[in-house]
């Protein structure tokens, strides 16, 4: 498989202090990547290089053949990237299904002018949308019950799915997940790691994820990256991270 | 922040809404045939809250929905004036495109003093568009040549149609009806939904591809626009145009405007504006309706009474229901369906 994303040496400093050391990772179309790493490691840091948050000190991020670090965080979206965030970044004052076309912002064509006088066109485009929606997202992540509903009272898990759900309405080529699986419960995390496997088969969506159970990160990536103190120290197949001398000192022997 | 659901819902149900319609029938019904059986005074203050619901919409959509702080907002409904009356004064030009130029007018110099919201939020934008407030204000003083200075501009008279005062509510009317209906719309489209997401999480906007610059500035200018189109109608309403009309206290008006009611409401925006207009009205009626009758020394007392019974209704809102009257309503609909 190419690589769709390659990072490459990037390095990060928050003052005097490096956040990311020369890191350079290769993501494979098609497949599940994963960074792990104890509290600290950098792992957000990175996505949030990728996503343009931060703006690194060294270092490109290739991403379809383009250096994407040179282009507002915005753009880097319409290429195809889509993320999640480690604490839920939805908007509570809208229904299920009103997050979920945000996701869809760079896909539609409403101006102030067009969106002001709402008739066909506008309409036409708003309900294509409901549509394809109600289609191909809420039945895939099983929210179809819950999409008029606001976001505010939602159960946590739930949650995770609409925002899923979100950065899966413009069907990206990579999607970038921060913890998916943090604060659900066994069952919950089943499921997800089932959605995201479903991704890469049916649709062909590349995943980068970060999360803490070792379970489910080893069970589900066909690539595992390992960060500490903003550096890596292994990548490899899962089975070969795993027995990893200096993995299992930095972070697996630790628990 | 609100936290309730602030999008209207379409309802998906394809039958035809006979309950609806006939409602807004009958509104737009009472609304026309108003100056009818009212007197000169009713029509006035009735001219006056539909402009005035112009402009607090126009405050809603930036610090409502985008939930971008503004106390400059008369500044911009200045410069709409300004620009309407010039037009009327020196060009001619008939009142509809006096509107369409305060509007447009306002929206540019709302680009301009938006630039801050890019960078700051919250209280230290609202400090920063004091700016706006204090800077135009200064150009409207003492830019005599333009803007006539502290004595202002006096604007020819307006006749719409032949009918006078009852014309021109008519056109006001119809104004605020569509600025309102354009209002709702845009938040049924994506340029809405991009806002309430500037107001609610920037950071997570951009992932989501919404330039962030931009959708900020053109919150900012949009609400400019709709202050600058009450502007120049309350320049062709009122005939005249001083800088004492758009001062720091007329901003606050707004402000009030909006949070008593409802902030990211278009219903709100109206409820609000209606009762910041005509509340000191009424209150003014009913204390001389039922207060003690005549000398100097009792109407000396009113005045501040009013003031403050007209304070007290505003702190009441916020603190029984922070959802203004928009709030209220929804909870007594709500109740009435249960």
């Amino acid at each position: 498989m190419p690589d769709l994303m390659m990072i490459d040496r990037v390095s990060l400093a928050f003052g005097g202090i490096a956040a990311l050391s020369e890191v350079s990772v290769a993501v494979a179309e098609g497949r599940v990547t994963a960074i792990i790493g104890p509290n600290g490691a950098g792992k957000t840091s990175l996505f949030n290089v990728i996503s343009g948050f931060y703006r690194a000190r060294a270092g490109a991020v290739t991403f379809a053949g383009k250096d994407i670090l040179a282009l507002p965080g915005y753009v880097r979206s319409k290429l195809g990237i889509a993320r999640t965030f480690q604490n839920v970044a939805l908007f509570d004052g809208m229904s299920v299904l009103e997050n979920i076309k945000l996701g869809a912002h760079a896909q539609l064509g409403a101006n102030v002018f067009s969106a002001g006088i709402y008739l066909f066109w506008e309409q036409r485009e708003e309900h294509d949308l409901t549509r394809r929606i109600e289609r191909d997202v809420l039945a895939f992540l099983d929210l179809t019950d819950v999409s008029d509903r606001p976001i505010g009272g939602l159960p946590y898990g739930l949650q995770k799915r609409v925002e899923l759900a979100r950065a899966l309405v413009m069907r990206p080529r990579l999607l970038m997940l921060d913890e998916p699986f943090a604060g659900m419960n066994t069952p919950e995390k089943v499921r997800m790691a089932n959605t995201i496997r479903r991704c890469v088969t049916e649709w062909g969506t590349t995943v980068l994820l970060i999360d803490h159970d070792m379970e489910m990160v080893m069970g589900l990536s066909d690539h595992v990256v390992v960060l500490n103190f903003g550096r890596l120290i292994a990548a490899g197949e899962p089975d070969a991270v795993r027995r990893h001398s200096g993995v299992i000192d930095a972070y697996l022997g630790a628990a | 922040m609100v936290s309730e659901a602030l999008i209207v819902h379409e309802p998906t149900a394809s039958r035809f809404p006979v309950g609806r319609i006939a409602g807004w029938l009958l509104l737009a019904a009472i609304l026309l045939a108003f100056p009818a059986f009212s007197g000169a005074y009713f029509v006035f203050m009735a001219t006056l809250v539909a402009i005035n619901v112009i402009a607090t919409i126009g405050l809603n959509i930036t610090v409502g929905y985008a939930g971008l702080l503004s106390i400059g907002h008369s500044a911009f409904i200045g410069v709409g004036a300004y620009t309407g009356a010039l037009m009327a004064i020196h060009l001619g030009t008939p009142l509809i495109v006096n509107v369409a130029g305060g509007a447009a007018a306002a929206f540019l110099v709302g680009l301009v003093f938006g630039a801050p919201s890019l960078r700051i939020k919250g209280i230290y934008l609202a400090i920063a568009t004091l700016a706006a407030q204090y800077s135009l204000s200064f150009v409207f003083q003492q830019w005599t040549a333009v803007t006539g200075g502290d004595r202002g501009l006096s604007v020819p008279r307006v006749d719409v149609f032949g009918f006078g005062e009852t014309g021109f509510y008519y056109v006001v009317v119809a104004l605020a009806a569509l600025l309102c209906l354009a209002a709702r719309n845009l938040f049924r489209t994506r340029i809405g939904r991009a806002f309430i997401a500037l107001r609610e999480r920037d950071y997570a906007a951009q992932v989501l591809g919404i330039n962030v610059v931009r959708y900020k500035l053109l919150a900012f200018a949009l609400g400019s626009a709709y202050a600058g189109a009450a502007g120049a109608l309350t320049a062709m309403f009122l005939r005249i145009v001083n800088p004492d009309q758009f001062t720091l206290a007329a901003s606050v008006f707004f402000l009030a405007a909006v949070v008593v009611g409802g902030q990211a409401s278009i219903l709100g925006s109206i409820l609000g504006a209606a009762f910041m207009t005509l509340m000191p009205e009424i209150l003014r009626a009913v204390l001389e309706l039922w207060g003690p009758g005549g000398t100097a020394d009792v109407a000396g007392f009113l005045s501040p009474l009013r003031e403050f019974i007209f304070g007290a209704l505003i702190v009441g809102f916020l603190v029984f229901e922070p959802r203004g009257l928009a709030g209220l309503i929804q909870r007594l609909v709500g109740r009435s369906n249960n």
